[in-house]
């Protein structure tokens, strides 16, 4: 019996068989623990898990409930990046956004010229010329700490985050939110 | 003979290992798997309304090795007809405890709605 074409056919099996392995087709990832953890940027978790921190340290606190008016008027005015990185700060403001008007506490105020010009009008119209002024403002900052240790990197990222109440012109509430990841190198996911 | 036996052995413990990783301990609000189900103890649940209407839940997960661990958690939020509420901050987050300690998690849904909540908790080690 000629046992080459055999011995052929495992060989190339073997061969083939870890360099297969290695490729990972495209997928979607919904899961958190599914997704890229690197050691010195922000992943899109991180964003989500901030804004958590940070949201439940607001509603804890009572301050939202202190306006007058419900939805009381609020306006995002300025978060600073404070990192090494080039990132969006909508990220973060936007799910805070989300999360602030699904409590129907608050209403933002909008940012779009035609919707103010339009509502300008209105008020012009009725004999309004009171400004639209909010009754909160919320600001803030993101820094960036890092670590080495040999070969191991850390960095961590503060969110800060001040409701201003513009009544009094005093922070209503000031929270922080902290995501710290260590390593030496980037983990495809969070299992461990 | 000795084949048999220890293919029987081999079989046994595969099975084993397979229902302790798929092992899921439930109830209607917390569930748990691998490590979890056996060695966190959930002691505390806290069910509180903060800002006036909004459901809070503080969960105090006790580790009972003797080595420290992490874990996945996630916290959903439901109305009173059971429909899942969104939440722009959803998703799994991590948690270290060390041995034989607690660590608190907590949640707060953003919606007035939440009536009830479901904690999953999942190995990470």
């Amino acid at each position: 019996m000629n046992t080459k074409p055999l011995l052929s056919v495992a060989f190339l099996t073997l061969f083939f068989a870890p360099i297969s392995g290695c490729n990972q087709p495209a997928r979607v990832v919904t899961d958190n623990r599914d997704k890229i953890v690197s050691i010195d940027q922000i992943d899109v978790q991180d964003w989500s898990n901030a804004a958590d921190q940070v949201l439940q340290q607001l509603f804890a606190s009572g301050a939202l409930d202190a306006a007058p008016i419900k939805p009381a008027r609020i306006e995002v005015t300025r978060v600073v990046n404070d990192t090494t990185q080039r990132i969006d700060t909508d990220l973060l403001t936007q799910k805070i956004k989300i999360a602030l008007q699904q409590s129907g506490k608050v209403a933002f105020a909008s940012s779009d010229a035609r919707a103010n010009e339009v509502a300008d009008y209105r008020d012009f119209k009725a004999g309004d010329d009171a400004p639209r002024l909010p009754f909160f403002v919320i600001n803030g900052k993101i820094l960036e700490i890092r670590a080495t240790a040999g070969s191991t990197k850390q960095s961590s990222f503060i969110f800060q985050l001040n409701l201003v109440n513009t009544a009094e012109s005093i922070d209503a509430w000031s929270g922080e939110a902290e995501v710290t990841k260590q390593g030496t190198r980037n983990a495809k996911n969070s299992r461990g | 003979m000795r084949s048999v036996i220890t293919r029987t052995l081999l079989f046994s413990t595969v099975l084993l290992v397979g229902c302790y990783a798929n092992t899921m301990t439930s109830t209607q609000q917390i569930r748990k798997d691998g490590w979890l189900s056996s060695y966190a103890n959930v002691r505390v649940i806290r069910e509180t309304k903060v800002s006036d209407d909004l459901l809070r839940v503080d969960v105090e997960v006790e580790n009972t090795q003797p080595f420290n661990a992490r874990f996945n958690y996630k916290f959903e939020f439901f109305d009173a007809e059971g429909r899942l509420l969104f939440s722009p901050t959803s998703g799994y987050l991590q948690e270290q405890v060390a041995a034989g300690a607690f660590s608190t998690v907590t949640a707060t849904a953003s919606d007035p709605r939440a009536a009830d909540f479901r904690l999953t908790l999942t190995n990470a080690n």
